[in-house]
């Protein structure tokens, strides 16, 4: 049983070998022992066959000018390549006045940015002072007055008769 | 600039071929062939040596092929060509080898049997075969080049080869595709 299930095995590999590439003579002489069997035989015929079909499939015609005009379109997009990087070399080329006009841009775009960011964080700040203000106004100062007396009547438990007579 | 043209004078029939198989329209094959070597050399800085060539410029071959097949889906139109060739025999292309013309009409008929076939399986089986059958790229290559592994790939060429040896079971046991021997050839080039 194991030497058959070997066998299948090795039947199965070799078959798959000749898919790719032709089999040597030993291959050949295994397979040729293993296909004793009429059922095994015709189905390695039907293989074979299936690999000389498949081979056997003409090469579809290709045009004569078929390379010609692959390298017509490869030199036309080395073409389009290079009219890309000229157009900057060439406003690089014109020396110190683009870098500049450049650095002056985005110091300025920069430093507006900058004043912006300062204008609108002073304008969030007075809007919070002022809701804080107008949520909360400041005591006046003679309300303040009693503050420690009231402030120890809150924590008094008996009758503090001391306290009674000052408030008198 | 020259060796690249080389590389397309190379490599212009296998991926011309593989492509009309899958697309079934020459010109738009063409075409595609031709977008397929302009990615190539717009990539060649990309490109690493540590795959073969050929199995990054199938890998292109593939994604734009399938690429074309879903937009294709999308906006289904007949094209022309495949119409004429339903109502007149089946295309006649140039054969290294030559037959007396009832073999040609019957190898004709066959190779459009084939082409039947290969249609019915989903794509990734039709492409792996495709690759297969050329002889050309060992297991590891076509996994590469459709992006899995090399068992998944033996899975996938199994499966449509079993697909196809259902369909095609009355022409495979004729014998017209044996060569002019009789004998099938691969095990006749191990028997020498």
């Amino acid at each position: 049983m194991n030497n058959e299930n070997m066998n299948e095995s090795g039947y199965n590999q070799l078959k798959q070998k000749s898919w790719v590439e032709p089999l040597s003579t030993e291959e050949a002489a295994e397979i040729r022992q293993y296909l004793a069997d009429p059922e095994l035989q015709q189905d390695w015929e039907d293989d074979v066959a299936l690999t000389a079909a498949l081979k056997r499939l003409p090469n579809v015609p290709v045009s004569s000018n078929f390379t010609a005009r692959v390298m017509i379109a490869v030199e036309r997009e080395e073409a389009q390549a290079e009219r890309t990087s000229t157009s900057w070399r060439a406003f690089w080329r014109f020396g110190w006045i683009p870098k500049f006009a450049i650095a002056i841009t985005m110091f300025c775009l920069g430093t507006l940015s900058f004043h912006e960011y300062q204008l609108a964080s002073q304008a969030k700040f007075v809007k919070e002072v002022r809701q804080v203000a107008e949520a909360a106004p400041i005591p006046q100062i003679n309300w303040l007055k009693d503050f420690d007396t009231i402030n120890r009547m809150g924590k008094v438990q008996v009758a503090d008769n001391d306290l009674l007579m000052a408030k008198q | 600039m020259q060796a690249f043209e080389s590389l397309v004078d190379k490599y212009k029939q296998p991926i011309i071929n593989l492509l009309y198989r899958m697309l079934h329209d020459l010109e738009e094959a063409e075409d595609l062939a031709q977008n397929v070597f302009i990615r190539v050399y717009q990539s060649a800085g990309r490109y690493e040596v540590s795959a073969k060539f050929s199995t990054w410029l199938f890998t292109i071959a593939r994604r734009l092929c399938l690429n074309e097949l879903r937009r294709r889906g999308r906006h289904p139109a007949e094209s022309l060509e495949a119409s004429q060739d339903d109502e007149q025999s089946p295309r006649q292309y140039e054969d290294a080898k030559t037959f007396s013309p009832p073999d040609q009409f019957l190898h004709g008929e066959l190779e459009q049997k084939i082409q039947e076939a290969l249609d019915s399986l989903p794509e990734k089986q039709r492409i792996a075969i495709l690759m297969c059958r050329a002889d050309e790229h060992s297991y590891e290559e076509i996994a590469k080049a459709l992006d899995c592994s090399v068992s998944a790939t033996k899975s996938l060429i199994h499966r449509g080869r079993e697909t196809l040896k259902e369909k095609l079971k009355p022409y495979l046991q004729t014998g017209a595709w044996n060569d002019d021997s009789g004998e099938t050839l691969p095990l006749k080039r191990c028997y020498e």
